[in-house]
């Protein structure tokens, strides 16, 4: 599983950071939204749940690729608004509306509380 | 190297400048007819930051609000989403500076939930003999709502680039707050 690419890029904070479990390494976005960070889950895997956190988004977007072939994205799920926490991290999860074999995923910050969200890790169950 | 980018909300009523003073940092030119904004327009610009060791600048995406009336409707919906907010008022017409205050609530109300700064600017300094509003009521004005404050002359090409440059450095600065209370 790795992290193909992202719409923000600070060299401090590398995305894939994103799917490595320790809270304190993180990506940040660095201004305006939507922003997003796409996923690779390194083959086919059933996926029913996006679980993640973060600080500073207000919505959650995720859409999903059921090929290599990343023009073939289409939206999965959705969060309502997040709980706005200035300053403490926001754990949260969207449940997908088809749970399906994906290979690729997106997870859209469609708009934030904040001016930058940042995004501590993101699970896949 | 990274890039910051802002949503700029430049907001105030209708021939203070707005689109003038915009062309003027952006493009370097002035237009001496009133050309009334329809809706809104958009430009962008970039402010390089000198922040030691890696380049870095801050992309301010200036949203050109028209202040006619009759495009409230429209308008209001292009408030939202706003990181910074330039409030303009012309120094030598009291009701563009009074009614900064309710621009600043329509702002607000499209942004419940973010926390907003911004920049408070005085236009038309060069009409020295017709000036009705002075810089100490711009300035406590400002104060009074959190904002910095900056009297510049378009016309003249004036401290124009000083609320731009005001506007990228707070953003910088939030970036880099944002940042340590990560405690990266
Ligand atoms: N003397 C003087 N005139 C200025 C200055 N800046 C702008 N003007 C004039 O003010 C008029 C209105 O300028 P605009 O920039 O179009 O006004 P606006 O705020 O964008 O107006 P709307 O788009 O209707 O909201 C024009 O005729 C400009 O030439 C200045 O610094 N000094
Ligand atoms: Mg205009």
């Amino acid at each position: 599983m790795e992290v193909k690419c992202a719409t923000s890029f600070d060299e401090r904070f590398d995305p894939n950071n994103v799917l490595n479990k320790d809270p304190n390494k993180f990506w940040i976005t660095t201004g305006l939204y939507p922003q997003e960070i796409l996923i690779d889950l390194g083959g086919t895997k059933p996926v029913n749940e996006v679980k993640f956190i973060v600080s500073g988004a207000r919505k959650i977007v995720i859409e999903g690729c059921k090929t290599t072939n990343a023009s073939e994205f289409k939206k999965v799920g959705e969060s309502k608004d997040l709980a706005n926490k200035p300053g403490q991290r926001q754990t949260d999860s969207v449940k997908l509306s088809e749970p399906a074999p994906y290979c690729l995923l997106k997870f859209v910050i469609v708009d934030g509380w904040e001016d930058f969200t940042s995004v501590h890790f993101i699970e896949f169950v | 190297m990274s890039i910051l980018r802002a949503r700029v909300i430049v907001a105030g009523e209708p021939t203070v400048g707005k689109t003038c003073l915009v062309n003027q940092v952006c493009k370097q030119s002035f237009n001496h007819n009133y050309m009334m904004t329809q809706g809104c327009e958009y430009n962008i610009k970039e402010i390089p930051l000198e922040t030691g060791k890696s380049y870095q600048r801050v992309e301010l995406h200036l949203i050109d609000i028209a202040g006619q009336n009759i495009f409230k409707e429209i308008t209001f919906e292009l408030l939202g989403k706003a990181n910074l907010i330039m409030l303009v008022y012309d120094v030598t017409n009291p009701d563009t500076f009074h009614l900064l205050r309710q621009w600043l609530e329509g702002i607000r109300q499209q942004n419940q939930g973010r926390a907003l700064t911004g920049v408070v600017v005085a236009n038309k300094i060069d009409l020295e003999n017709r000036v009705a509003v002075g810089p100490a009521d711009g300035a406590a004005f400002a104060k009074s709502i959190g904002f910095e404050f900056f009297e510049v002359s378009t016309l003249q090409g004036k401290n124009i680039d000083d609320p731009f440059k005001c506007l990228a450095d707070i953003f910088y600065r939030r970036y880099q707050e944002k940042v340590a209370s990560l405690g990266a």
